[in-house]
């Protein structure tokens, strides 16, 4: 069961044995909450949002093809949801564009409580200050071993510019975290 | 190979992804230019850091909350199946069925309306075939009932509104019923519980205990808005016996002065 290839097993699930999306969710349930998670700093929200991507998982499961990696099409569908879902929220609560993107802040208080080590804590702070963008690709190039070929197709962007963004969105953090420290950028 | 090219392949570079050639390129550059020596250094203590951030866990009602759903969809796929091919099935067989010929058509017609007015004098439903349908309709019943005492027992608030408003489709409600939901009225933590507990009792007030339960729950409810709920209800009942706890709650001055007046409005009413 195990030897199974992702994209096999949602070829299964697209052409009826819905059951099969059980081993799918076992498999990346988890690596897509941390994503959303990193995004949003928001638990709750995330938690919504990976039941929502199932949910259009199976809605959308005629759609597949199986040109590309299961992964990218969920992470595709994912960054896809959460535009509406900002909206969604941004129409509720009339917010702007930069409260959106707070909604990452540094002091969101789920985000304090998960990371116990000081450290680490500035780190995810000064992560939770990119620009959604920024925050994006690098959560995407450093916690999912996602080669580059895959991000740009998850972006819809080019390798070169993937390549180029992880890099600047590294400096930005890296600024954003030695102004925490205290320590100055060399 | 100029520096920011060089800087550009950094990330693949840290994580090991570079061939050989283009590691070796990377590496020659580090060691002729400071710069980028500084910057690559620098940058990959922060990239390593970031790589040992340790992943959170969702909590466990999202496990329970996706499986829910995938059986929900099995369910709708299972039911929305055999109809289609069924009648797929079905037209078939029937055209099989049917002679080509006119003649022979008019025939088969005569022949399956003689059959059906024999079969239909034969196969009277019987007595017991009735009794079965009741039996299956009381099954049904029993289980709405089950249902909802079970989830007016559950952790979750929204739970135990469902619970609630499954009640509605209970008919004649059992004793173990109709104690859960004056259970629920008297002690559930939630307001609108509560409130959605009196409302459902509204529909078996014929039941003296319900009437009981109401005028014995009154001044204990903490909540002003339950207070008022139950007021209304009794006065829409007409209980004469809730006067003395209305008079009660007209002359304890620790009491909500709207309920305080609610009562004394009901008591007008009522007497």
């Amino acid at each position: 069961m195990s030897s199974l290839t992702d994209q096999s097993l949602m070829q299964q699930v697209r052409d009826g044995d819905v059951g099969k999306l059980g081993i799918l969710f076992e498999r990346h349930h988890g690596m897509l909450f941390n994503f959303l998670l990193r995004l949003t700093g928001d638990r709750q929200l995330s938690e919504d949002l990976v039941q929502e991507v199932f949910v259009r998982l199976l809605k959308y499961r005629h759609t597949y093809r199986g040109e590309s990696q299961f992964t990218t099409w969920m992470f595709q569908i994912a960054r896809n949801m959460r535009v509406d879902q900002f909206r969604k929220q941004r129409q509720e609560n009339d917010l702007t564009d930069d409260e959106v993107e707070e909604y990452a802040s540094p002091n969101a208080s789920p985000r304090d409580r998960l990371v116990q080590n000081q450290e680490m804590r500035l780190l995810n702070d000064a992560l939770g200050r990119l620009p959604k963008e920024k925050r994006e690709v690098l959560i995407l190039s450093r916690f999912h071993d996602l080669k580059h070929e895959e991000i740009a197709e998850i972006l819809g962007c080019s390798v070169p510019s993937v390549k180029a963004k992880v890099f600047r969105a590294m400096q930005d953090l890296r600024e954003n975290y030695f102004e925490l420290t205290g320590e100055r950028a060399s | 190979m100029k520096c920011d090219e060089v800087k550009n392949q950094f990330p693949e570079y840290w994580s090991g992804e570079l061939d050989e050639a283009a590691k070796f390129e990377v590496e020659s550059h580090l060691a002729i230019c400071a710069g980028c020596r500084e910057e690559n250094e620098s940058l990959n203590a922060v990239w390593t850091k970031l790589g040992a951030l340790p992943p959170e866990q969702p909590s466990p009602a999202l496990r329970a909350r996706f499986y829910a759903m995938l059986e929900g969809y099995q369910q709708g796929l299972a039911q929305a199946k055999p109809v289609r091919s069924w009648r797929e099935v079905l037209g078939t067989w029937l055209s099989r069925l049917v002679p080509r010929r006119p003649v022979f058509q008019l025939a088969t017609a005569a022949l399956l309306l003689i059959l059906g007015f024999t079969g239909g004098y034969f196969l009277k439903p019987s007595p017991e075939s009735s009794n079965e349908v009741a039996q299956l309709r009381e099954e049904v019943h029993d289980m709405r009932q089950m249902v909802t005492v079970s989830l007016l027992k559950q952790q979750s608030a929204s739970e135990r509104l469902k619970g609630v408003s499954w009640s509605n489709q209970v008919m004649h409600p059992d004793p173990e019923l109709l104690s859960a939901l004056l259970q629920t009225m008297n002690y559930d933590p939630n307001v609108d519980v509560r409130l959605a507990a009196i409302d459902a009792l509204n529909r078996f007030s014929t039941d003296p205990t319900v009437r009981k339960g109401l005028i014995e729950s009154l001044p204990k409810q903490d909540s002003p808005l339950v207070q008022i709920a139950m007021i209304d209800l009794l006065v829409q009942l007409h209980e004469r016996q809730s006067i003395d706890v209305l008079k009660q709650l007209t002359q304890d001055q620790e009491l909500n002065r709207v309920v305080r007046e609610r009562a004394q409005w009901g008591l007008q009413k009522l007497s």
